[in-house]
């Protein structure tokens, strides 16, 4: 008996995105910045329509009124922590407020941040009419981010391929396509001695081995992860990133970042090429279990920038 | 083309409850679609039941929903599918696209992005204009002055004031001869900046700015008339308040591009730097015809305007310093033959200016201050 073999492909083109920047950029100009929204959203249904997995293509339920509400709260979270932080600073001093507004953003605001976007774009996409969930909590995800990152700070960065891998685990494994989970089981031993590597080459290399790093920890985290029976497997190489980084940083150099829409297009289809998920993954047995989901954790993304998430395909 | 005559399909049905796919073959009737899935059961999708996701880009598979969410999803690889559902439902069709009418809206849309841009751009040249020279006008002068005031003392803060008292009113006095005149609504404050640079410069709400460098190459105070008048109408016709309310609208536009208010706010304040500041060619002219215009009403010989632009139009070449001045007031050939043509014709009694007094020496009794002459 052969395994089934499962490939995405990507079928947008540079010069459809490009148009759809240009109406957006148009748009936003005339409304003074309020259609980001639903450029966003327009952006994101076309890539996530253009993107196909075996036979079948994605789709994108978001709105951009969705993504302006999420945003708003986030703006009102966001000034709500700054406001406590001046009151702390008036009633118990300087340091206090500082500290406190330091932790609210760092240990509270990021990490629901990063949950939250993740929940609401994946509730917002479907496959083959079955929507995809993440099925766990900010609150949840705090002592892993927290622990994290001091760990992180006190070991002076040796810690940080293991943080890595716990943040993966957790958005990996909370996320289900329809009433099934993903799972992830990568552990930070298998990735800790590149990383070493990867920091002492730096100077050395000029920073280029970092490209080979990244394709290994790419393929590594692809090969732990799995759906059903079924493993996905990455062939991404350190040679072929970095041609991509250049060509991509030629074509906006020489273009004075006309090209951002072929670069776009041309990372997914890089990333897409070089998937696959084998093994059975019973997607027949799959069933629909959508999940409801607000876009504040986006619109916090947005506002501090965080976007542990989008780096890979799909960011699963 | 499409065989109109076609009426069998295959396609893909996913009903909404699970992630499988359905093969399934469907029939265009008069009514509605009638789907046959591999075992045999049928679904009738009613023509005004279902809407159209996908299928108007080149090469894209033809995806069609019915029912609240989660809906059922019918996909048909060949896009032809639409043009043949076009047909058979002329009442329901008009939200589906096919990949022609797509085209054929994206060309529409292009015209009609490039008539927008048109718009826009003429609204920036001519409309922002006129918005400015409305809004400058119901500006209150107080806020005018303190405006000016903020500009002067940026730009001056470095340097010193040239501080000799019968200077300072000579100065004075030739700029309120010519405000009685005029009759303007501001009260002119004039300043002698002690620095060597060859330069001039008026600040909304009356303030006039004349560097050393500058007077001391007038070789009569009628010239120095000139170059104040000409000062003093930018003020008078708000060209430099204008200037700055015409930058606004740009300024605003790019900051909610970029998606940052902060800036906004700040380049908003810094365009009161005058570095920035750019009158028109049209209001350099105007301010010409004006201020010879006064200097005639005030009896003073408008010549000395003429004669000082004509002079610096002759040393312009190998006189680095005196770029500043130069740079913002081109003695062009065509300024000085339009000033040349003004004051051809008017012949009047001139009241020469200080009653005669030794303009050369006066003239660098600023200099005298600082530096005393060791002979």
């Amino acid at each position: 008996m052969n395994t089934p073999i499962r490939k995405p492909a990507f079928h947008g083109t540079g010069g459809e995105l490009f148009l759809i920047h240009l109406v957006n950029a148009l748009l936003i100009v005339i409304t003074l910045g309020i259609y980001w929204f639903w450029a966003k959203t327009k952006v994101r249904a076309y890539l996530y329509g253009q993107t196909e997995f075996d036979g079948d293509r994605f789709a994108y339920h978001g709105t951009g009124g969705e993504l302006l509400r999420g945003w708003l709260k986030a703006v009102g979270l966001v000034f709500a922590v700054l406001v406590a932080g001046v009151l702390i600073q008036l009633l118990l001093g300087e340091i206090v407020g500082a500290l406190f507004i330091y932790a609210a953003l760092g240990f509270v605001v990021a990490p629901m941040a990063i949950v939250g976007a993740r929940r609401y774009r994946l509730s917002r996409t479907s496959w083959r009419g079955v929507r995809f969930s993440f099925r766990a909590s900010w609150k949840e995800f705090i002592p892993i981010f927290v622990l994290g990152v001091l760990l992180t700070v006190v070991t002076l960065g040796l810690y940080y391929p293991f943080f890595h891998v716990q943040v993966r685990r957790f958005l990996v494994d909370h996320s289900y396509f329809g009433n099934r989970p993903f799972s992830f089981d990568g552990d930070g031993r298998d990735i800790f001695g590149r990383h070493l590597l990867a920091l002492l080459l730096f100077v050395p290399t000029l920073g280029f081995y970092w490209f080979w790093y990244t394709a290994f920890r790419n393929r590594y985290y692809w090969s732990h992860t799995s759906f059903g029976g079924a493993r996905f497997d990455s062939t991404v190489t350190g040679g072929a990133l970095l041609g991509l980084f250049l060509t991509n940083a030629l074509l906006l150099l020489v273009t004075l970042g006309i090209a951002f829409p072929w670069v776009q297009v041309r990372t997914i289809r890089f990333h897409a090429d070089r998937l696959v998920l084998a093994g059975p993954a019973e997607l027949e047995e799959v069933r629909q279990e959508a999940l409801a989901a607000t876009a504040t954790g986006e619109g916090l993304a947005d506002l501090m920038d965080v976007d542990l998430v989008g780096a890979d395909f799909f960011g699963l | 083309m499409t065989d109109t005559r076609r009426l069998l399909w295959n396609g893909w049905y996913y009903d909404g409850q699970t992630a499988r796919r359905h093969s399934v073959e469907v029939e265009v009737g008069s009514t509605g679609l009638a789907l046959t899935l591999e075992d045999g059961s049928m679904r009738r999708w009613m023509y005004h039941e279902f809407r159209q996701v996908q299928g108007s880009r080149p090469g894209e598979p033809v995806r069609l929903e019915r029912g609240p969410d989660p809906p059922e999803i019918l996909v048909v690889e060949d896009q032809s599918f639409l043009e043949r559902l076009k047909e058979n439902a002329p009442g329901a069709a008009r939200s589906w696209v096919t990949p022609a009418e797509r085209r054929k809206r994206q060309r529409w849309l292009l015209a009609a992005g490039l008539l927008g841009l048109g718009a826009v751009g003429a609204g920036y040249t001519w409309g922002i204009p006129i918005l400015a020279a409305r809004v400058a006008a119901k500006i209150p002068p107080e806020w005018e002055v303190r405006l000016g005031e903020s500009l002067v003392e940026s730009v001056t803060s470095q340097e010193r004031i040239c501080s000799d008292p019968e200077l300072q009113q000579a100065v004075q006095g030739v700029v309120e001869r010519m405000s009685r005149e005029a009759g303007s609504r501001y009260s002119f404050q004039a300043t002698v900046v002690d620095a060597s640079m060859v330069n001039a410069f008026a600040a909304p709400g009356g303030f006039i700015v004349i560097y050393r460098g500058l007077l001391e190459i007038t070789e009569s105070p009628e010239e120095l008339a000139g170059v104040l008048a000409h000062e003093m109408q930018h003020v008078i016709q708000q060209h430099g308040i204008r200037a700055i309310l015409r930058e606004v609208p740009l300024r605003l536009v790019v900051a909610a591009v970029v998606g940052d208010l902060g800036t906004a706010g700040q380049m908003l304040t810094t365009a009161s730097s005058l570095g920035s500041l750019r009158y028109r060619r049209a209001d350099e002219a105007s301010a010409d015809r004006a201020g010879v215009l006064m200097l005639q009403k005030a009896g003073i010989d408008p010549n000395g305007m003429l004669v000082f632009f004509r002079r610096l139009a002759q040393q312009e070449r190998g006189l680095p310093e005196w770029v500043g001045y130069l740079s913002t007031h081109p003695p062009t050939r065509d300024r000085i033959r339009k000033l040349e043509a003004l004051i051809a014709g008017v012949e009047k009694d001139w009241q020469p200016l200080l009653g005669g007094r030794d303009w050369d020496r006066l003239k660098r009794s600023c200099a005298t201050l600082v530096t005393p002459e060791v002979s």
